[in-house]
């Protein structure tokens, strides 16, 4: 399509929704100061509506990418942050503990430990808990992780557990065990096989083999493992070849 | 008789690429065949059928046709031309697209393969596309092992006053997906940084075969949960974190364009509506880029951790797709008018630095030295194209305006699915 035309056809559109209510949303009432004046006043607020206040902090959050002209809200939206972690309704709290610990937010931290450690404190599911704290804390809940593991029967508290356990080293044998045992979660033993894969790679390719040359092992774990081989340049039918790895 | 056909974009590997931006080729006559005089031959499209095509010129113009009648001396020497692929006409595959030498009977003498490789929109794409992005930049990541990791520390938040919240923000981006397209081109040539149009719905791109979904119940955590043997199924960074991500609206449809009657992920045309000059237009930072980001619990919704989600990049390639659409609608590709790039406004102390027409930019420039972030840069210099030798290996704020190179000096070596190269006046 020759430019000129198309110009003509882009023209005309921008021009036919001129009237729409899209255009609208380009005039803002407020400034941004403003609105993240009114947005932390809700935030704030337990009585207004758990949708305005989820509203309110996705407002306040978009202000943190525009960095400087945000920076003097930060205290009041940290404080309105940790208010809202433990509000009465469930996806405020869990939207703002997400927030939160990216801010690597030691309330919310402490918080969700002491939610693991005693059901009646906890502001999450053991599982949601497990995932925030493994974004960036991984070492001190490891030993959490291990009795997560050895008490719990629901396989998203044991996938969690075992990707938090991806950064302990003292924990190879045990993901090797999981990777490899077909009465787990695949859901589990995948997460087993990628913490292996960072934590040991050789080992995980030992274990890989057995576990491609086990003609009764289950082809989505197989699929699992050949894809990761492959995309590292390793050759799974060859695993045992030292000069594989590219 | 034969022909042999030769064209600037090509690669040490004899691979062509074109873009929408007009690229110098010649064409000779490598045995005349007994001919007395000039020989007339026509350049045509030579791809196949649905792939990509492309137009020529005598001249670098954006008025070029199918078709190309040029006389060749018997004396071998070359005839040059200018060739681009044919706007809204890009490749999904190497080699789908080619010039073809033919002479007046339609007899064929020659031809070149080439690839008109375009960035277009995620949900576009063939299953073939999407496959090979997602092993390309799986491969990148290598379970956290891999370059990505790089990338990754870019985008961090020392270097937010280099990236966010000051005029810098869509050259330096520009600069960053460059980098990570060439990065991923490197894994395979076949590759374009699709984008995530996020005022549209884009559930495929939600899809478990592209970048998934979390578990339903947001009790179960926020790990996307791929398919075995997904190219992302081991995606790690900063040690062992996978891709976490929660929708907050209803993937069916885009995210919402007002809330309370305030701008959120708005349209591109309320973007486009934002104004004429480059200082107004850079209020799209805030809505729809931050709406965009913010529409999602995970790390994508915080700037030091955005770039562990490769989605990240997706909707930075719309926000860069956007200021491209706005530069061609509003003619703003000359970095001397003010109207194109501006400072004004926010200020970085001290003095703009990184912001300035002529600032390098962080990371590429090697810098250490405050207000630039004083740890070592997480990347070398920009990475080199095999095609194109824009920007350089320390690109500054203006080498990333002009990307189609309308004002000279050649092209960056991307181009969006939908917008055209279209000269603005003298060639210089």
């Amino acid at each position: 399509m020759n430019p000129k035309d198309y110009r003509r056809q882009v023209e005309a559109e921008l021009q036919s929704s001129d009237s729409g209510a899209g255009l609208q949303a380009a005039a803002p009432q407020q400034s941004p100061e403003q609105a993240w004046e009114q947005a932390l006043a809700q935030l704030a607020n337990p009585s207004v509506p758990a949708d305005a206040r989820l509203a309110a902090l996705q407002q306040l959050q978009a202000g943190t990418f525009l960095g400087d002209q945000f920076a003097p809200y930060m205290p009041r939206y940290l404080a309105a942050l940790r208010e809202a972690a433990v509000d009465a309704d469930d996806r405020l709290r869990h939207a703002a503990l997400d927030v939160l610990i990216n801010f690597k937010d030691e309330f919310a931290r402490q918080r969700l430990v002491e939610g693991l450690r005693t059901s009646e404190r906890a502001l999450v599911p053991p599982a949601a808990a497990l995932g925030l704290l493994a974004r960036d804390d991984h070492a001190s809940v490891g030993e959490l992780a291990r009795d997560m593991l050895a008490r719990s029967d629901d396989a998203h508290v044991r996938a969690q557990a075992v990707r938090v356990l991806g950064a302990d080293p003292q924990s190879k044998s045990l993901l090797s065990d999981i990777m490899k045992d077909k009465g787990e979660f695949r859901e589990v033993r995948r997460a087993s096989a990628a913490a292996l894969w960072r934590l040991d790679p050789g080992r995980f390719e030992s274990d890989a083999t057995d576990i491609l040359q086990d003609s009764s092992d289950y082809p989505e774990i197989k699929a699992t493992i050949s894809g990761a081989l492959e995309r590292a340049g390793v050759s799974p039918e060859s695993p045992s070849d030292s000069t594989r790895r590219r | 008789m034969n022909v042999e056909i030769k064209v600037d974009a090509t690669d040490p590997n004899g691979r062509t690429f074109l873009t929408w931006a007009p690229v110098k080729g010649s064409v000779r006559l490598t045995n005349a065949g007994g001919a007395q005089g000039p020989v007339s031959i026509v350049l045509r499209n030579g791809g196949k059928p649905g792939g990509g095509r492309v137009i020529f010129d005598t001249q670098r113009s954006d008025d070029g046709k199918p078709d190309l009648r040029l006389s060749l001396p018997t004396n071998l020497a070359p005839v040059e031309f200018f060739v681009a692929g044919e706007f809204k006409h890009p490749s999904s595959d190497y080699g789908d697209a080619a010039i073809e030498a033919v002479d007046t009977a339609g007899t064929a003498l020659g031809r070149l393969d080439l690839m008109v490789r375009i960035r277009k929109d995620a949900t576009t794409l063939s299953n073939t596309e999407r496959d090979r992005f997602l092993l390309a930049i799986g491969k990148l990541n290598n379970a956290g092992q891999g370059p990505f990791q790089s990338f990754r520390d870019t985008h961090v938040a020392p270097s937010r006053p280099e990236a966010h919240g000051f005029p810098g923000f869509p050259p330096w981006h520009r600069a960053y997906l460059l980098d990570l397209e060439r990065a991923l081109q490197g894994s395979d040539f076949r590759v374009a940084l699709p984008y995530w149009r996020f005022d549209k719905p884009a559930a495929s791109l939600f899809a478990p075969e592209f970048f998934g979904m979390p578990p339903s119940n947001r009790a179960n955590g926020d790990v996307i949960q791929f398919p075995h043997g997904h190219a992302l199924e081991f995606w790690k960074t900063d040690g062992n974190d996978p891709i976490e991500r929660r929708p907050l609206y209803n993937i069916a449809g885009a995210p919402p364009q007002t809330v309370g009657g305030q701008p959120r992920v708005i349209s591109q045309a309320a973007t486009l509506a934002l104004g004429t000059q480059y200082a107004q237009f850079r209020g799209m930072e805030s809505a729809p880029h931050g709406f965009a980001h913010t529409s999602f619990q995970g790390p994508i919704n915080n700037v030091p951790t955005a770039a562990k989600d490769p989605l990240f990049f997706l909707l930075h390639a719309n926000v860069d797709r956007l200021w491209a659409f706005w530069q061609w609608l509003n003619r703003r590709t000359d970095p001397s008018n003010a109207a194109t790039y501006s400072t004004a406004g926010n200020i970085r102390p001290p003095g703009n630095i990184g912001h300035k027409l002529g600032d390098t930019m962080w990371p590429w420039n090697q810098s250490r030295t405050p207000p630039r972030p004083t740890f070592p840069p997480p990347r070398g210099n920009m990475t080199a194209s095999p095609v194109v030798n824009r920007p350089g290996p320390t690109p500054r704020i203006q080498d990333m305006i002009d990307y189609q190179g309308i004002h000279g000096g050649g092209s960056l070596g991307f181009d969006y699915d939908d917008v055209p190269f279209e000269l603005q006046g003298p060639v210089a």
